[in-house]
């Protein structure tokens, strides 16, 4: 259970971002979250809620985007998801494949009813 | 009444704990101190594995230990038997090891002076993959008798490690593990990922894991 820490790093980077550019109410924070970050999304929820309390995201839902797991061939380029007896080698030409998304850990954005300037 | 907007912003919220572990892996190069961490689930054999490779390393090279543990310094105390620095680094609640954490433990450490520090994370086999620590090379050590299903149950810590390491060797038959389906698991989460087959407490399979430490180039298998 390390998703408190996360919770309070996303807190952190949200109130930055808006200090930075002087908001002062959030209605929503965007997140988007690897299928292999290792962060399981109920407990983020959870610990959003009770690490927000008394900030600027007191009230603000947190949406969370999934992004599923996907190889790439390190060769031609070609994606496709490990499923079955595939993710060792292309199927298309048999070259050696890599992770290239899934593991994502980042704050995407926030929701303002403010103006903002630039 | 007006829409809200969506400022976007590309922040990885582990930025903090990334900086730390990217100066703290700098600094290692720089000091040609060459860092190796384990990862496993409790009872896979890291302790073991780090007694083995402490005593065997000890005689040629200066080589030291961190371990992590949520309580006791037992392991410590295990490994210190190998002549070789060690200390333990108590988390208290806390399910993983961190950059800031290993850099606390070294501060009052000559470490620039060291050949090998090994780092011994929290048994667990979710939590430790989300922190780089700034090491040279993981090792994510999965043992015979715990199923040949780990590393689908639990993709993201293979995939955020550089090597596997069956352990526990000896005890395959009795366990009656399928190390073909095992290898092929490890493989389908982690494509072309260099697996290790041994027994720290017998000794087979340690000669290859030795060598792959022992060169250079291997062991600096993640970017700075």
């Amino acid at each position: 259970m390390h998703e408190l820490s996360i919770a309070t790093g996303i807190i952190d980077a949200v109130l930055a971002e808006a200090a930075a550019r002087g908001i002062t109410a959030i209605t929503a924070v965007h997140v988007s979250l690897g299928q292999w970050s290792g962060v399981d999304p109920d407990a983020l929820r959870f610990s959003f809620d009770v690490a927000s309390d008394g900030t600027l995201v007191e009230t603000s839902p947190l949406v969370i985007n999934i992004v599923p797991v996907a190889y790439a061939c390190e060769a031609c380029g070609n994606e496709h998801a490990p499923d079955g007896s595939q993710g060792i080698t292309c199927l298309q030409c048999g070259g050696a494949m890599s992770l290239v998304r899934g593991r994502e850990l980042q704050l995407t954005g926030f929701e303002t009813m403010e103006e903002v300037s630039a | 009444l007006s829409e809200p907007r969506l400022i976007e912003v590309r922040r990885n919220i582990l930025k903090e704990n990334d900086q730390v572990a990217r100066k703290l892996r700098q600094s290692f190069r720089e000091a040609g101190v060459r860092v190796v961490s384990l990862v496993s689930s409790p009872g896979s054999g890291k302790t073991t594995l780090l007694e083995r490779l402490l005593s065997e390393f000890h005689s040629e090279h200066r080589v030291a230990a961190l371990v992590g543990d949520l309580a006791t310094e037992n392991d410590a105390a295990r490994l210190a038997r190998s002549g070789a620095r060690v200390k333990q680094i108590i988390t208290g609640t806390v399910c993983h090891l961190d950059a800031t954490m290993v850099s606390r433990a070294l501060h009052d450490w000559h470490w620039q002076e060291l050949d090998f520090l090994f780092i011994e994370n929290v048994g667990n086999l979710v939590c430790p993959s989300s922190f780089d620590l700034g090491e040279d090379l993981r090792i994510v050590l999965t043992s015979v008798t715990e199923g040949e299903d780990k590393p689908l149950k639990y993709p993201t810590i293979f995939n955020t490690a550089d090597v596997a390491v069956i352990s526990k060797l000896d005890l395959a038959e009795a366990a009656q593990a399928d190390l073909a389906a095992l290898r092929s698991n490890i493989l389908r989460v982690r494509p072309g990922m260099q697996i290790f087959e041994l027994s720290a407490k017998t000794g087979i399979g340690m000669e290859e894991l030795h060598r792959l430490l022992s060169s250079p180039a291997q062991a600096e298998a993640r970017a700075v």
